[in-house]
């Protein structure tokens, strides 16, 4: 009989460090900062020990998908540069460590919102991470140019999960800024991936620029920030946003949407891609600034300032 | 005798730190466990029994 005794080799040397990276925490900033402008956009008392609460079992639901994406895409990490120096792909975390800590954080996130928040925001949490995990990233990522479109949901549900956490149910106004991530994300990323074209080609992934050419991606980049504009209005005009948040988004929604223009007009003639890399850093502002403008006005709202 | 592994420095290193992070989380899922439940409690208020009444009130036989 063979026994199977640990050797040097099989102890990791992962540090906690590394298990964070895993968890992407760019994205995870953006999914906490959605999701608690949904929390105190949404009406009806909130407890700040359970919105704590709230906040920390999103941020490690969202880490937790993350991890299961670098799990399943450590294959292709380790041909793009933009994702080479990922734990997976450096070999600092073994992939089926990767694979039980995502697993072991999506249940203990999910089952903390249900158990201490309500079981409507666990239920979309636990949502997300499927959606993240299987849909987009074992499904669509390497199937359909469509990836990030379909998949761009995934990133879009934490105001919904947010909204859930206060009111227990998911309102049209939360759909509404759903709606806006969702549309936001395409131009966003097709403007990251026309500069990475190389990457994605190495690693076969079929982006929209590989595979349907640049200019069909730069007109439909147009066409999705064309949209965005005046979906960003949206709040102001269902009234749960004031006109100044009205005129912050038309401005800057008209600034996304001359950037696409640009980007589009360009057409590629610039190697240096300028363009889509200005694009590219304002839609990080633009989503920021957005929630960031309803997150004063529900903390203004919710203070009693103004009466 | 059981055989042991020889941990090189870095492993050792690592592992406490793991060590760390680990006691660290569970510490702050206790707390969280801890203060959500209280919340809860604070939030329902005392528990209200519903009286008995002569109608549905079980027989003594």
């Amino acid at each position: 009989m063979t026994t199977l005794a640990p050797t040097q080799a099989d102890i990791s040397l992962a540090t906690p460090a590394d298990y964070f990276a895993l968890m992407k925490p760019r994205v995870m900033r953006l999914v906490v900062f959605t999701a608690l402008t949904g929390m105190l956009l949404a009406p009806g008392p909130l407890d700040i020990r359970t919105m704590v609460i709230a906040v920390l079992a999103i941020a490690v639901g969202a880490g937790a998908s993350g991890a299961l994406n670098m799990w399943y895409d450590a294959d292709i990490d380790a041909v793009m540069t933009r994702t080479i120096g990922r734990p997976i792909p450096s070999g600092r975390v073994r992939p089926g460590e990767a694979l039980a800590f995502g697993l072991v954080m999506s249940v203990l996130s999910v089952m903390t919102l249900g158990i201490l928040v309500n079981w409507t925001a666990g239920f979309w949490l636990a949502f997300t991470i499927f959606f993240y995990a299987v849909v987009y990233s074992m499904w669509l990522k390497r199937s359909t140019p469509q990836n990030i479109v379909i998949g761009g949901a995934a990133g879009a549900f934490p105001p919904m999960i947010g909204w859930a956490a206060t009111t227990g149910s998911v309102g049209v106004e939360s759909l509404v800024l759903f709606a806006i991530i969702f549309i936001w994300t395409p131009p966003h990323f097709w403007a990251l991936a026309l500069w990475k074209m190389a990457d994605y080609d190495d690693a076969h992934v079929p982006m929209m620029p590989n595979a349907k050419g640049e200019r069909s991606t730069r007109r439909q980049m147009l066409f999705y920030s064309a949209l965005l504009a005046p979906l960003s209005l949206a709040p102001w005009a269902l009234g749960f946003a004031s006109p100044i948040f009205g005129v912050v988004a038309a401005g800057l929604g008209g600034a996304f949407l001359f950037l696409t223009y640009r980007v589009w007009k360009i057409a590629g003639a610039d190697p240096a891609l300028k363009a889509e890399k200005r694009l590219f850093a304002f839609s990080i502002f633009y989503l920021f600034a957005i929630f960031a403008t309803l997150l004063i006005e529900a903390l203004v709202t919710r203070s009693g300032i103004f009466g | 005798m059981v055989e042991t592994v020889e941990l090189t420095e870095e492993q050792v290193a690592a592992r406490r730190k793991r060590s760390v992070a680990m006691a660290w989380c569970l510490g702050a899922l206790v707390v969280a466990f801890f203060v959500g439940t209280m919340t809860k409690i604070q939030t329902a208020g005392p528990t209200s029994i519903p009286p008995r009444t002569s109608g549905t009130a079980i027989s003594d036989g």
